[in-house]
């Protein structure tokens, strides 16, 4: 599987189709490991979850686990989580505060800027023979806070976050600015595994908005407040947009219909809840400008590779996901919930709660979508099974056209233009050579 | 009421057990919405927080106020009963396989009501070849009612940090 030629063959643009190999062989998952994810920005964290220094969390980027820092100095800090002597793991807790971090094998011990800062019998053991200048943690060369969601890239000739997100910025500042107190993230990670490619939890959320009436037929039934007030059964007002490098917004409303379901359910609520819509939408053309106050929410989207996101309202959850890949048809899916820090307190309890509900390893939709996920597997890693391509040809009769006032390319709701957006960066970047990865 | 003010704590704990082995069968059953009636009250909360790995034991079971994976009162529960009878339930149409293993019963008085712990082993077999097995703790506030004893607080701490499937099952 080198070469541009093979790649070509494997994602059809033209024909939109992609065969399903790239989900289930072990070559390709090893290559798209070093090709993509050693070269791309990946998410490891967001600010608000390390406030003060020597707060930590640990996540992944690909397969290699790393430690999220603010160091003493209040910077914040993006390191392989593996002792420079044997390799053990630095840091076996989830999240935590920290002066150092001691290696238990032998007891190296690394300061929050990475600095091997203590080797016991250093003198007996090592005389004056080890420089431990050379031995700190490794370091992520290139780290960038945006709306203070962490960015991390091992390659350091890496464009920069702004050019890798390139018109997906002019959507996502929707997302960072409209919460008054800034996105903050609650406390808790959540984790929980799926037999699936990570690349089918990507294309769900970059484009999939067909899969919803059906698969998510059954909570659309149920008479409750967490359906989304904007949900397919408004079509004709969503849209589909297609961004830069890969990155997809799925059911993007331009005319304010978000915002006026907002106020539309708020009627319910209280005069302090109907004030504070008012205030996220005036901030939004305050700082943004009218036409981008009028999307005022995202719906749910992908930002490439692994970065999925959602949210319909400012009454309801910004949902962050991320399907980390453990084998060619294994995830393990991490997610938080984030709310506005100076929401009133009856909307952050809101949103707090509809998340676990609907989103949660035990929420309503995210159910039926591991069911999908698994058997999808199940019916397509044969050897067979495995000659076959996947159809996106959704959208070959509409594949987007300009908008007069927003970037990317825009298109009706049900469509799979995203899909193959995602797959196009993706064959991109699998003919591209792997990175030679720092030091 | 205390220990000493309980008749025979033996036919207590007898009954609290008979209790759970009832609730068990309606869960193994599927029959969520008899299982909803006969366990909870009105005003239950039922709640389960995130695990994670940390030094300290305590701040490994996330809080109230932080990201849970389970966070219902009796309308939601009520409505994720009604979504699993729909036939469009696909997560759980067919339906999985249930056991629930439920042991180490300790029973506490409080108040005017009963605090139990329990651990409960879920074991759910899926389809043709699924199996995932779910280990933890529950946590109990119970209240007399007209009906009998009913839960006003169900806590249930998984030992799973990660958790080896997204959930279609009650503990
Ligand atoms: S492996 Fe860390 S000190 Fe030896
Ligand atoms: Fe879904």
């Amino acid at each position: 599987m080198d070469g541009a030629t093979a790649l070509h063959q494997l994602v059809d643009t033209s024909n939109r189709l992609v065969s399903r190999r790239i989900f289930f062989d072990e070559d390709i998952f090893r290559e798209e490991i070093r090709r993509i994810y050693a070269r791309s920005w990946l998410f490891v964290g967001h600010e608000s979850q390390i406030p003060e220094p020597g707060d930590y969390i640990t996540n992944y980027m690909g397969e290699d686990p790393v430690i999220m820092v603010r160091d003493r100095a209040g910077a914040v800090r993006v390191f392989l989580n593996s002792c420079r002597h044997r390799g053990m793991k630095v840091c076996r807790n989830d999240f935590g505060n920290t002066k150092t971090f001691v290696c238990v094998f032998h007891g190296w011990s690394y300061s929050t800027d990475g600095k091997l800062a203590g080797v016991p019998y250093q003198k007996e053991a090592y005389g004056k023979r080890l420089d431990t200048e050379k031995w700190g943690l490794l370091e992520v060369p290139k780290v960038t806070s945006y709306g203070g969601f962490v960015f991390a890239n091992w390659d350091a000739g890496a464009p920069s976050l702004d050019d890798w997100l390139g018109n997906a910025k002019y959507y996502l500042d929707i997302t960072m600015e409209r919460p008054l107190g800034g996105v903050t993230f609650l406390k808790g990670t959540q984790r929980y595994r799926a037999t699936s490619n990570w690349k089918l939890m990507a294309e769900n959320f970059a484009g999939d908005s067909y899969h919803l009436p059906y698969s998510h037929g059954s909570v659309y039934r149920l008479n409750i407040r967490q359906i989304s007030p904007v949900t397919y059964t408004s079509a004709p007002a969503l849209h589909t947009v297609t961004a830069d490098n890969g990155h997809c917004f799925t059911s993007i409303a331009f005319e304010n219909e978000r915002f006026e379901a907002d106020m539309n359910e708020a009627r319910e609520y209280t005069e302090e809840v109907r004030a504070y819509l008012e205030k996220c939408r005036a901030r939004l053309v305050e700082r943004l400008g009218e036409d981008r106050a009028n999307i005022y929410a995202l719906g749910f989207g992908n930002i490439f590779p692994n970065l999925a996101f959602n949210n319909f309202s400012a009454l309801r959850p910004m949902g962050f996901y991320q399907a980390h890949p453990k084998a060619p048809h294994e995830i393990e899916m991490w997610q938080w919930c984030a709310i506005d820090r100076d929401a009133p307190e009856a909307v952050k309890e809101m949103v707090r709660v509809d998340f676990t509900r609907t989103q949660a390893a035990s929420g309503i939709a995210a159910q039926d979508d591991a069911e999908n996920f698994e058997q999808v597997t199940e019916a397509t890693r044969g050897v067979i099974g495995q000659t076959l391509d996947f159809n996106y040809q959704m959208g070959l009769e509409a594949p987007g056209e300009p908008h007069p006032l927003h970037p990317g390319r825009v298109a009706p709701y049900f469509s799979e233009n995203n899909q193959m957006n995602f797959y196009t960066r993706w064959a991109e970047m699998m003919a591209e050579p792997a990175a030679e990865v720092v030091q | 009421m205390t220990l000493d003010t309980i008749e025979d704590p033996r036919l207590l704990h007898y009954e609290i057990e008979q209790f759970y082995f009832a609730e068990a069968e309606l869960l193994e059953a599927g029959r969520y919405e008899d299982w909803i009636e006969a366990t909870f009250t009105e005003d239950i909360h039922y709640w389960m927080p995130v695990r994670e790995t940390h030094n300290d034991r305590a701040l490994g079971v996330r809080g109230e106020g932080d990201l849970a994976i389970y966070d219902d009162d009796r309308t939601f529960l009520a409505a994720r009963a009604e979504r699993f009878r729909s036939a469009l339930a696909h997560a759980e149409l067919p339906p999985s396989r249930l056991r629930y293993f439920v042991t180490n019963l300790r029973i506490e008085p409080a108040g005017e009501g009963l605090a139990t712990r329990c651990n409960l082993l879920v074991n759910q077999t899926r389809l043709g070849r699924l199996e995932h097995q779910y280990v933890g703790e529950r946590q109990d506030a119970f209240r007399r009612t007209d009906a009998g004893w009913r839960i006003h607080r169900r806590q249930v701490i998984l030992d799973h940090t990660t958790l080896p499937r997204s959930l279609t099952v009650f503990f």
